[in-house]
């Protein structure tokens, strides 16, 4: 117990109260679980969001170059 | 059905959760895990808006695979971090990394 | 072309004198007495000047009777200072005065001064500086500037008083010439303002003189301007209580002492005094207070003079002494035309003593210093029998000595029995003049006797220091010429009353023209029908009698009165100055001392303090503050969530989030 797990303790406390409230307390609109089929997810990847995709790809491919680069054994 | 708060209230738990577990962990890498917590609950909550949503889109469902993807990348430049501090410094031990200190 | 107009070339030759010999003298007037010659041709073009621009106002040859000319200097806020010469009567008088014995004065300095080396350059500065600010206070037209001048005055007395400023007593008696001054001339500048609020901002003689009675604030506070008024006065012409600084003021050489504290700067009081005629009459509760001062003070001093055997001291003190026979002539003459409206003597009597006062008083002081010159000490018990080595000089002294006890014909006499008369007539206002005149009649006998007594230790009888006998010779003749011309005015500048002084030196008010007596004949006819003058006359030779016994034909011996305890604790008494020097050490020691040390306590403790309590809350606070970084990432994220937290608190409860 101690003091920073006690600090860390009263700060989530805190914040869990303030986020359940601010859910509590607004208004949401009314609506009903949707559901939705994988031919619509598969439209919306490809075809509106193509772009994004291909981004993220090139993220994913820049962040294992990073990585392995970071991570180097010394060479002699 | 199951209302919206519901999902809201799952996911502000799961983040709290994740919260502790960042602020308080000595181990680098369980703060990692901790981290990826926290983005499962944001996902969660993009997921549950997108389903609530009039008419049905798909937006915030396509935002959490982006999220998952960007997510991933973290971790691993994370992790590589991580090596480099043990190479250097021979403990992933947080407490020990403070030179920033007064 | 009016020599008057030329008057304000008068103060600036002494000063350009000043500049050059100050700042260049040792350069270029080595071979010339170090600036000396100079010093001594502008005092005598400026005496020359003075002479001329005196005779013309006198002689009424300048129209109007009185030259006026100013020029605006400062503009501030609305109120208009201006610098300008006010030339009349009175003004003419005090002209002819110090420009006359500051030249002869300079002359002699030339031989009394001959052996200090490189210091004479700054003596013939500041002597021409001094020459320069005396003549311009007394052509000054407007207070401030007098102010002004009468500071500078002043300055230069403490740097004369202290020439020698390699003695810690000299330098000592400097200091304390300058605070006690200052204290008088704190008392003028209150004066000042008070005229200042009053006169609705302007200071100038010509507009207060003429409208009296626009001051606005009621004759109490007139008379309490007044009074600070006469304060500065006090100050300036060592009256009693302020008195102190003039006989420590001898440290300096003889020279200064005759020029400075006898014969002008002194005077600058009487002068302010009889100047400030106009709005005196005003309030005649400041006349009696300065007849009174006057009169008590002329009495004090010359008590304390019975006794010292310093030469210069007793002089010092008959300074003092003749001054406030000065004062109580103004204070009588105008406490009565206060009352009655009509013409008396007292002012006539002033400044009439005033201008004997100065000869006779330079003849006395320069001759003590050919007598110091002469053997080397001020020590009257070290000399004696000296008439038979320094004849001139002793000749000259006793001429001066004879005129300032007042035996007919010599000045001292004319002038000394106006005084005296003035007095007496002002007990018809006042039955405290009577006693005043008493007061007056007792410091003339004493007044004789101590002369003489001087006269006697110094000349006559058996030397009492053989060395210094054997050694003492005549002074050079630039220091005799000086003496002998002094000695002629000394005894003849008294019938300047017959050459019309009571009609012409009159005050600017309003019926104020003289009567009855006119010509020789009427005005040596009123002297020697009045009871007044026989009983001066007798007191006066009494005086010479019992010294003449006690020192030099010893038969009545002084030390009858030393072997009574009665006597000898007197005798301390007077030459402890009455306790005044050791009160006022302990005024300034204790009290000023202590209070001073109180504020720099408080100064450096509590003002300090607080400034050194910022600097340290500051740097507590910081130590405090840095044990917040921790290096540690993981208690930075903490701040984060909790700063998230408190921030949507405080907006929903007052940003109205929700």
């Amino acid at each position: 117990m101690n003091k920073r797990n006690v600090f860390v303790g009263i700060a989530a406390v805190l914040f869990l109260i303030v986020v359940v409230g601010s859910i509590l307390a607004t208004q949401w609109p009314a609506g009903s679980l949707g559901t939705t089929s994988n031919q619509d997810f598969g439209n919306a990847i490809f075809n509106e969001y193509g772009f994004a995709v291909l981004i993220v790809g090139i993220t994913l491919f820049v962040s294992m170059l990073g990585g392995v680069y970071i991570a180097q054994e010394e060479k002699e | 059905m199951i209302a919206l708060e519901y999902f809201l209230g799952l996911s502000a738990i799961l983040f709290i959760i994740g919260a502790i577990g960042v602020l308080t962990k000595k181990n680098a890498i369980v703060v990692l895990m901790c981290v990826e917590l926290m983005l499962n609950a944001a996902n969660i909550n993009f997921v549950a808006f997108s389903a609530f949503s009039t008419p049905v889109n798909m937006n915030g469902e396509v935002f959490a695979l982006i999220s998952i993807a960007i997510a991933a990348a973290e971790v691993a430049v994370g992790l590589a971090i991580i090596m480099n501090m043990y190479k250097t410094r021979d403990t992933i031990s947080l407490d020990d990394i403070n030179l920033l200190r007064w | 072309m009016y020599w008057s107009e030329l008057a304000w070339i008068v103060p600036i030759l002494p000063l350009i004198a000043f500049v050059l010999i100050g700042f260049l003298g040792n350069k270029l007037f080595k071979k010339i007495e170090n600036g000396g010659y100079l010093a001594i041709g502008m005092a005598a073009i400026s005496c020359f000047l003075s002479l001329m621009i005196a005779y013309e106002i006198l002689t009424g040859s300048y129209p109007g009777g009185v030259y006026k000319t100013s020029f605006e200097w400062l503009v501030v806020d609305g109120f208009t200072f201006n610098m300008g010469i006010y030339i009349d009567t009175l003004t003419a008088v005090m002209l002819i005065v110090v420009s006359f014995v500051a030249t002869l004065v300079v002359i002699y300095s030339i031989g009394y001064m001959h052996e200090e080396g490189e210091r004479k350059r700054r003596y013939y500065a500041v002597i021409s500086l001094f020459i320069g600010v005396m003549l311009g206070l007394v052509l000054a037209s407007n207070y401030l500037q007098m102010f002004i001048f009468w500071e500078l005055v002043g300055l230069c007395s403490y740097l004369l008083i202290g020439f020698w400023n390699t003695k810690p007593s000299a330098a000592s008696a400097a200091k304390k010439a300058f605070l006690v001054t200052r204290i008088g001339d704190i008392m003028f500048m209150l004066g000042l303002f008070i005229l200042f609020v009053g006169f609705g901002g302007n200071l100038d003689f010509d507009y207060i003189f003429n409208n009296v009675d626009a001051f606005v604030g009621g004759n109490e506070l007139l008379t309490l301007g007044t009074f600070f008024i006469f304060g500065g006065a006090i100050g300036k012409s060592a009256q009693f209580p302020l008195h102190d600084w003039l006989p420590d003021a001898m440290e300096g050489p003889t020279t200064v002492s005759a020029l400075i504290h006898a014969a002008t700067m002194v005077k600058a009081g009487v002068y302010l005094v009889a100047r400030s005629y106009p709005i005196m009459v005003e309030t005649p509760e400041t006349m009696l207070i300065v007849a009174i001062i006057g009169g008590f003070t002329a009495l004090f001093a010359a008590s304390m003079a019975l006794n010292n055997p310093n030469i210069k001291r007793v002089l010092a003190y008959s300074t003092i002494s003749q001054l406030g026979y000065m004062f109580l002539a103004l204070g009588a003459g105008g406490y009565l035309y206060a009352h009655t409206a009509e013409f008396n003597v007292g002012f006539t009597a002033g400044m009439f003593h005033l201008m004997n006062h100065a000869f006779f008083k330079a003849l006395l002081f320069l001759s003590a210093g050919a007598v110091i010159h002469a053997v080397h000490t001020e020590d009257m018990r070290l000399m004696g029998g000296l008439s038979n080595k320094l004849k001139i000089t002793s000749f000259v002294m006793l001429i001066g000595c004879i005129s300032i006890a007042g035996i007919p014909p010599f000045s001292g006499f004319w002038s000394k029995d106006l005084v005296l008369e003035a007095a007496f007539e002002a007990g018809e206002a006042n039955g405290i003049f009577y006693l005043l005149y008493a007061m007056g009649l007792i410091t003339a006998f004493m007044t004789a006797f101590y002369m003489f007594r001087l006269w006697f230790m110094t000349f006559k009888g058996e030397p009492r220091d053989h060395h210094a006998y054997e050694h003492a010779h005549e002074a050079p003749k630039v220091m005799w010429v000086p003496l002998a011309i002094l000695a002629a005015l000394a005894f003849g500048s008294g019938f300047a009353l017959f050459m019309g002084f009571e009609t012409t030196v009159l005050p600017p008010l309003p019926h104020f023209e003289p009567h009855g007596a006119e010509g020789v004949i009427g005005i040596l006819e009123a002297f020697f029908t009045n009871w007044m003058t026989y009983a001066s006359i007798i007191a006066a030779v009494l005086g010479i009698f019992l010294a003449y016994v006690m020192y030099y034909k010893k038969t009545v011996s002084a030390d009858i009165i030393l072997n009574t305890s009665a006597g000898k604790k007197m005798y301390d008494l007077l030459l402890a100055r009455y306790g005044f020097t050791a009160g006022y050490d302990i005024i300034g020691l204790k009290v000023v001392y202590g209070f001073s040390r109180l504020v720099d306590w408080f100064d450096r403790k509590v003002i300090d303090g607080i400034v050194n309590l910022f600097a340290t809350i500051a740097v507590k606070g910081s130590n405090v503050m840095r044990r917040g970084q921790t290096g540690l990432v993981q208690t930075y994220a903490a701040m984060i969530v909790l700063g998230v937290s408190l921030i949507v608190i405080l907006l929903f409860y007052f940003g109205g989030l929700i």
